[in-house]
């Protein structure tokens, strides 16, 4: 099989895209990044972490009735660069009782939160985990959790997540009376997605966030937002809500009910995304909505492919997107259509050199 | 919500711009101003350094004396072939460096409007050594500057050495989350080690403000030599 073939036939894809790759071999979204202009492995860009093991690129996917989820999360170059690890964070399963359902949890880390690796990643654990269980403890068994449910779940998550021993698992070395709450900051978007489709038609969401997590729905060859766009204006005003309070605040999430309609998708990133996407209508949006058009696979090259890890100069924040496909799938994907890369696709290995 | 038919333009990324706004007078000479030459090339690398501080801020220098000049115009500090020197001369002018900061925070802000970036807030990191030898007329030129109805009005932190008094700075500085941050050389110290160290605090402030989240504004701490003279803001 002639790699070299395959890496031209697929850099023939991504320029009718109109699209480059990186020397890291990333999707090229605007302007390039000094940081990857050379290869990860000669640049001295590039370091590993020197703080909690945690990995720079964590990926899950499968299906959850008739519904499809992908969702990746990759670290950023300004973590890259100082030896620091991924702060952004995702979670989801399937909840099958009283029905079948998909819980997502998007987390996003506050950089000078010193504790922010734990917290994030302890948020997501203890959100979805609790609305898969007041899902199962619903009584009239007809999913009918509503904001004020899911307000509760967040008050409940931001408690527990300041309390832990210092011999859990990746806890803080101190202990939580000796630590102040706002050194885990983490945004959260709770999502709640019914898996078969309404008698209305499309699949229903429900989502309660705290911060920047922005979601989008596919709408036309673009997206559209869903939460709040607050990056307006003439000058942007960075200011970021975050979990965990104090005990004796209350959690006050935004909110969003709507419905993916069939064929459709949704995406719901960390902000890490949010200059790219914008609104849902930037020429980058479009460019990812090409990208992220129906499911891909293999994984091992989804995150290559999906422009999840991209590359644009100035973008040096974690990017975290969960994609969650309603059905009839398309069954094109822009790196589809050629015959040599459907079998490299297929394969589950690297070609062998001739 | 639905996308809209029209296409955004505006994704670029976000920048923060930073103008460090410097008595160039007379009493700066010596021990001061060598300082200052020490301490900007070294401001200079240390953003250039890092890609991505670099990607996401833009630095301007303005200097003082019986006018104002722009020594450095915003930009990239890897794009800036070298830092030019400063050099002292003349009165204290601080009317001609609020006039001239303004028009050129205006004028930077459509600039990079234009290169399709969304801009945060400036901020102005104003040193001084001494009074303003403008004293009946510099206050309207600095009302005209954080006026509310100037949409980029900067954030203004501002530093005194030597001869400059704990009032005026108060008085420059304006309120950022709620508190005034102006800083005044404490006694006993020397000018020029003070003003190295605040250089390099503006160093810090600025590499870490790019590097926070979104960025967001990263106010200097515990500037050595310093006093902070910060005031709750109470409106």
């Amino acid at each position: 099989m002639d790699t070299g073939k395959i890496a031209r036939k697929r850099d023939a894809v991504l320029a009718r895209l109109g699209l480059g790759r990186s020397a890291n071999d990333q999707v090229v979204l605007g302007e390039p990044s000094p940081m990857n202009v050379k290869t990860w492995w000669t640049s001295g860009y590039h370091k590993v972490h020197s703080e909690l093991p945690r990995s720079s690129v964590e990926y899950d996917f499968g299906t959850c009735g008739d519904l499809a989820i992908f969702g990746a999360t990759s670290r950023g170059t300004k973590h890259q660069f100082r030896s620091t690890p991924n702060q952004d964070a995702f979670s989801f399963c399937s909840i099958e009782s009283p029905s079948k359902h998909l819980a997502i949890a998007v987390c996003d880390g506050v950089s000078q939160a010193k504790f922010s690796s734990y917290g994030f990643r302890r948020l997501a654990r203890e959100a979805v985990t609790r609305l898969g269980k007041a899902m199962q403890d619903d009584s009239d068994g007809s999913a009918a959790l509503e904001q004020t449910q899911f307000t509760a779940i967040l008050q409940e998550a931001s408690t527990a997540m300041k309390t832990w021993s210092v011999t859990d698992l990746d806890a803080p070395k101190q202990p939580p009376e000796e630590t102040d709450y706002k050194d885990l900051s983490s945004t959260i978007a709770l999502v709640l997605i019914d898996a078969t489709q309404s008698d209305e038609g499309g699949y229903r969401i429900r989502a309660a966030f705290v911060g920047d997590s922005p979601i989008y729905l596919a709408s036309n060859d673009a997206y559209a937002i869903q939460t709040p766009f607050t990056k307006g204006g003439d000058l942007v005003e960075n200011s970021t809500s975050a979990l965990p309070i104090k005990s004796e605040e209350a959690v006050r999430p935004g909110w969003i009910d709507t419905r993916i309609p069939a064929g459709s998708h949704l995406v719901i990133t960390t902000d890490g995304f949010s200059n790219a996407l914008r609104e849902g209508n930037t020429k980058h949006a479009r460019v990812l909505r090409k990208l992220w058009s129906s499911p891909t696979g293999p994984v091992a090259l989804a995150l290559n492919v999906t422009g999840i890890d991209f590359d644009r100069r100035g973008e040096d924040d974690d990017r975290t997107a969960v994609i969650v496909w309603a059905p009839p799938f398309s069954e094109i994907t822009p790196m589809q259509g050629t015959p040599a890369i459907d079998r490299w696709a297929a394969s589950t290995s690297p070609p062998m050199q001739p | 919500m639905t996308a809209t038919e029209v296409q955004q333009d505006d994704d670029g990324v976000q920048v923060l711009p930073f103008y460090i706004v410097l008595d160039e007078s007379g009493s700066m000479s010596g021990a001061s101003i060598q300082a200052v030459n020490d301490a900007l090339p070294e401001l200079w690398s240390a953003i250039a350094a890092d890609p991505n501080v670099d990607a996401k801020t833009r630095v301007s220098i303005i200097t003082f004396t019986d006018d104002a000049t722009v020594l450095v115009p915003l930009t990239e500090m890897s794009k800036l072939p070298s830092m030019p020197g400063v050099s002292a001369k003349g009165a204290t002018s601080f009317g001609a460096a609020f006039r001239l900061l303004r028009n050129t925070i205006e004028n930077d802000m459509r600039d990079l409007k234009n290169q399709g970036l969304q801009r945060i807030r400036p901020v102005c990191f104003f040193i001084s050594d001494g009074e303003p030898t403008d004293p009946a007329t510099w206050k309207s030129e600095y009302n005209k500057l954080v006026d509310p109805s100037f949409k980029f009005a900067p954030v203004i932190i501002a530093f005194g050495v030597a001869g400059a008094t704990a009032k005026t700075i108060k008085e420059i500085a304006t309120p950022y989350k709620g508190r005034v941050y102006g800083y005044l050389m404490d006694d006993g110290q020397s000018p020029g080690p003070v003003l190295r160290e605040i250089i390099d605090s503006l160093t810090q402030s600025i590499v870490s403000s790019a590097r926070s989240e979104n960025p967001t504004l990263v106010v200097p701490q515990n500037v050595p030599g310093t006093i902070e003279l910060g005031v709750i803001d109470d409106d």
